[in-house]
């Protein structure tokens, strides 16, 4: 018992030193790289005028992506403690990593949702007549890839009960790529249907910015997500054809695929996520630019 | 391509809309095919209520200015006829305009024509 209690204080303290390490990432005040990052990405040029906007942007997105993190990665550590505790196991598993991406894609969402909206001022107002269009912010990956996965995990989650599947977790994999595919949709055009009135031209380039990195965020999250549950519907549903699932399908599974589905799966999903929600976007736009 | 409403204006909001969409298909700025914004876009760049907009779009649609496709949204249509005698009848308006003030100014046709041609040359390029 001595050598498990060892390990259990060892992952509590790592466990502890992450979420201490994101809270205090959470609340401090934005620092001078993380605005040169956001820029950079953007192609921003950060004026007086526009930069309490971009700082308040960073502050509030990143708050939220971090409560997130926090939440699902405190869950997590409770969970794993718990179960150490009723069985005298303690399994700490990738699927972890699942639960704090999923926690972080919740955060951005909630972070695009709650943001207030400044209300008009009085007197006459102005808008343009052109539609603004996922295009125009984010790279076509980002309706592209989340639909694909969303689509192939749905596939697969319907496909694995006509062909004798039993196991909850294939279709669960399946319907949660299609649910993570659908609230992209719906919070990409939330994103891109908040107001946006003519300014100057550094102001009207700061507020496409921001639309850009969020958009970039939340897809690039969503195809991690989708990336690892449809990864994992279809490589049941392989198994399924296979006629190896079922009640001994550990057993059954060959050791190259059990390595997949350990490693590299997740790991594709880390890191696809991060590469694409870093990716450099520039948005030109300037038809309301008032000079 | 900038709207602008005055929700405080005599003229109900969805009629601002209507007929300054109106104007701009018929002076050609914009273009059949064109997409317009979504109800929802349009209502929060206004700060005016979706259901505002929708009459405005709504009212478009019958005219046969726009119309509304599944997955593709309001786009303007692409047979107007309706905006080209509109915008016949408001050049003739303008033009009788214009024939008014050079009468008062005392010009001779010759004069008002020749100001007009040169009103109609296109701006040098800066």
């Amino acid at each position: 018992m001595a050598p498990m209690l060892g390990v259990l204080v060892t992952v509590l303290a790592i466990g502890v030193g992450l979420v201490a390490r994101w809270f205090w990432r959470s609340f401090r005040p934005v620092q001078r790289a993380e605005l040169e990052a956001f820029a950079g990405a953007s192609g921003l040029a950060v004026t007086v005028a526009n930069g309490p906007r971009v700082l308040e942007a960073i502050a509030r997105t990143r708050l939220w992506r971090m409560v997130g993190l926090l939440v699902a990665g405190s869950a997590s550590a409770v969970a794993v403690v718990v179960r150490a505790v009723r069985t005298g196991v303690l399994h700490v598993g990738v699927e972890i990593v699942l639960w704090l991406l999923i926690g972080y894609f919740v955060g951005a969402v909630l972070g695009e949702l709650l943001t207030a909206w400044s209300a008009p001022a009085p007197g006459p107002r102005s808008a343009s007549l052109r539609r603004r269009e996922v295009g125009e912010y984010v790279g076509s990956w980002a309706v592209r890839w989340p639909r694909l996965l969303g689509a192939v995990g749905l596939v697969a989650a319907l496909a694995a009960p006509a062909l004798g599947d039993r196991s909850w977790w294939l279709p669960a994999a399946g319907v949660g790529a299609a649910v993570v595919w659908g609230v992209t949709v719906l919070v990409t055009r939330f994103v891109l249907e908040r107001p946006q009135q003519p300014a100057a031209e550094d102001l009207l380039a700061a507020d496409d910015a921001i639309r850009s990195r969020s958009l970039h965020a939340l897809a690039a999250t969503a195809v991690g997500i989708e990336l690892w549950l449809a990864a994992l519907a279809v490589i049941g549903l392989a198994l399924t054809l296979l006629g190896r699932l079922g009640p001994d399908a550990e057993q059954g599974v060959p050791p190259l695929l059990a390595v997949v589905l350990v490693l590299a799966v997740p790991v594709s999903a880390v890191v696809v996520s991060r590469r694409l929600a870093r990716r450099p976007f520039r948005v030109v736009r300037e038809e309301l630019a008032l000079r | 391509m900038i709207l602008t409403v005055d929700p405080a204006g005599a003229v109900p909001p969805y009629e601002q809309i209507r007929s300054q969409v109106e104007a701009m298909v018929a002076a050609g700025t914009l273009l059949a095919g064109d997409r317009l914004p979504t109800i929802r876009q349009l209502a929060h760049d206004l700060g005016l209520a979706t259901g505002t907009v929708g009459r405005a779009y709504a009212e478009l649609e019958q005219a046969g200015l726009v119309v509304s496709r599944r997955r593709v949204g309001t786009v303007v249509a692409e047979t107007s006829p309706q905006p080209a005698r509109e915008r016949r009848r408001r050049l003739a308006d303008a033009a009788e305009a214009y024939a008014h003030a050079a009468r008062l100014l005392g010009a001779t046709p010759a004069e008002a024509r020749d100001a007009l041609d040169r009103a109609l040359a296109p701006a040098p390029r800066s």
